[in-house]
């Protein structure tokens, strides 16, 4: 199957089998590797990309859904010359460790605040529910969230 | 891995005929299981039949008597935030809301979960109690079934080869309370070890409950329903709860999960029902 969509703001096409996944496609067609491949069932959201805004794990979404969408994954947040807020205050919180998580955390962070910019720290937490960190700690993570949504108040 | 086919049906009956053509085709919706089960190789599809751009998969519709008609495709966020199925079965909405992380309930459909009919789906007890009835379109045309009807066994539907589950039918609740409580391992992400549905009417004189993971399927407890309208207060909660510990291990049997399972069954059903009835405050 044959598949049109919108990656990071650009027009890209790809050539795909039934079972491919955003994940794979992304990863080996694309070059895109902030995405990864943590657990492969859904359930530790480090392969957390953004289809029309909301995020989905990569790794159980069908290439095949792409078709038509527009996918934004960690490479099309900021950048290194105009950092997203989130960015900069994952720096400035020690947000990050290993940096296996971070892509994932990033992204649950961005879907939350197009959403809702100003959220509480239940909506917070609730919304990285599905990011699991393992060796830098969730509070430097919530902290950065909320200081990133202090700065677009 | 084989190559498979992804085929993108816009009709129903384009994809009843998809899903004739050939032996081994699938239907997927979100894939958040179907995905898994082929990573494992406990499933190897020839062709994936992607359902979710049939129009009458997709939103809710209201019926004339109140009732509703939720599209099957309609994945767990949008069921979560619909406005109408919150008005009508804030049971279902709370369900849906309590289904994987956000990453999951933004792929995961209504539809998949009753398909799949596996017994720790958390919203089959939600759909039980509600008294939902499923309307499937295959080669012999539209039918519809009672929730009695449509779950078999544990991972067994009534649904045929070739046949699309379409929508869920969800009777209007005048008057009744509503309450979903969940018990996991893992708040997020995590399958149930127990779901709890109540809708309670003390002036219409009913109460339904139903019990998810730890039945081979779904279904109301009537004798909890029974000692529930005795009296629709905190002593009838409490019944409620020893009736349903009574009616899950004459069901489900002595394991040894059950040293943990009854006491937890018998306390989330008393909790659920004061939480429906605002008897008192629940956490």
């Amino acid at each position: 199957m044959f598949v049109e969509f919108t990656l990071n703001g650009e027009k890209v096409s790809a050539e795909i089998s039934g079972e491919t996944t955003a994940l794979a496609l992304l990863r080996e067609n694309f070059d895109l590797i902030g995405a990864k491949e943590g657990c492969g069932v859904g359930e530790c959201g480090a392969c957390t990309i953004l289809v029309d805004g909301v995020a989905v794990n990569g790794c159980l979404y069908l290439a095949g859904k792409l078709d038509g969408r527009e996918v934004v994954t960690v490479e099309g947040v900021g950048g290194e010359d105009a950092l997203d807020p989130l960015q900069k205050k994952f720096m400035e919180h020690g947000a990050v460790q290993c940096g296996y998580c971070t892509p994932g955390m990033l992204l649950s962070a961005k879907a939350l605040l197009i959403r809702n910019p100003k959220p509480t720290l239940d909506e917070v937490k609730v919304a990285i529910s599905g990011n699991l960190c393992r060796c830098t700690g969730y509070t430097p993570i919530v902290k950065a969230i909320m200081a990133a949504t202090e700065e677009g108040k | 891995m084989a190559k498979r086919e992804y085929l993108k049906p816009t009709t129903l009956h384009e994809a009843v005929e998809i899903l004739a053509a050939a032996p081994g085709r699938r239907i997927v919706a979100g894939g958040t299981d179907l995905m898994v089960y082929i990573r494992e190789g406990k499933e190897a599809p020839a062709a994936l039949v992607d359902v979710t751009a049939i129009p009458e998969l997709n939103g809710v519709q209201k019926l004339g008597d109140g009732a509703l008609a939720v599209g099957a495709a309609m994945t767990h966020s949008m069921i979560g935030s619909d406005p109408d199925i919150r008005a009508v079965a804030p049971v279902l909405s709370d369900a849906s809301s309590s289904v994987g992380a956000v990453q999951i309930r933004n792929l995961a459909t209504i539809g998949g979960n009753v398909v799949n009919g596996a017994v720790a789906a958390d919203t089959l007890s939600a759909l039980a109690v509600l008294d939902a009835a499923f309307l499937t379109f295959g080669p012999e045309g539209e039918k519809r079934y009672t929730i009695e009807e449509f779950f078999l066994a544990p991972g067994k539907t009534a649904v045929g080869v070739g046949e699309v589950l379409t929508k869920i039918l969800i009777p209007a609740q005048p008057g009744a309370s509503h309450a979903f409580i969940k018990v996991a391992r893992r708040r997020a992400a995590a399958i149930s070890r127990l779901a709890v549905s109540v809708i309670a009417n003390p002036d219409g004189g009913y109460a339904r409950i139903a019990v998810g993971a730890v039945l081979p399927k779904p279904g109301r407890i009537t004798p909890a329903e029974e000692a529930l309208k005795e009296g629709f207060d905190l002593a009838a909660a409490k019944a409620a709860g020893e009736a349903a510990k009574a009616h899950v291990l004459s069901i489900s049997g002595e394991r040894p999960s059950m040293v943990y399972k009854l006491p937890v069954v018998s306390s989330a059903v008393e909790k659920a029902v004061i939480k429906a009835l605002s008897l008192r405050e629940v956490k």
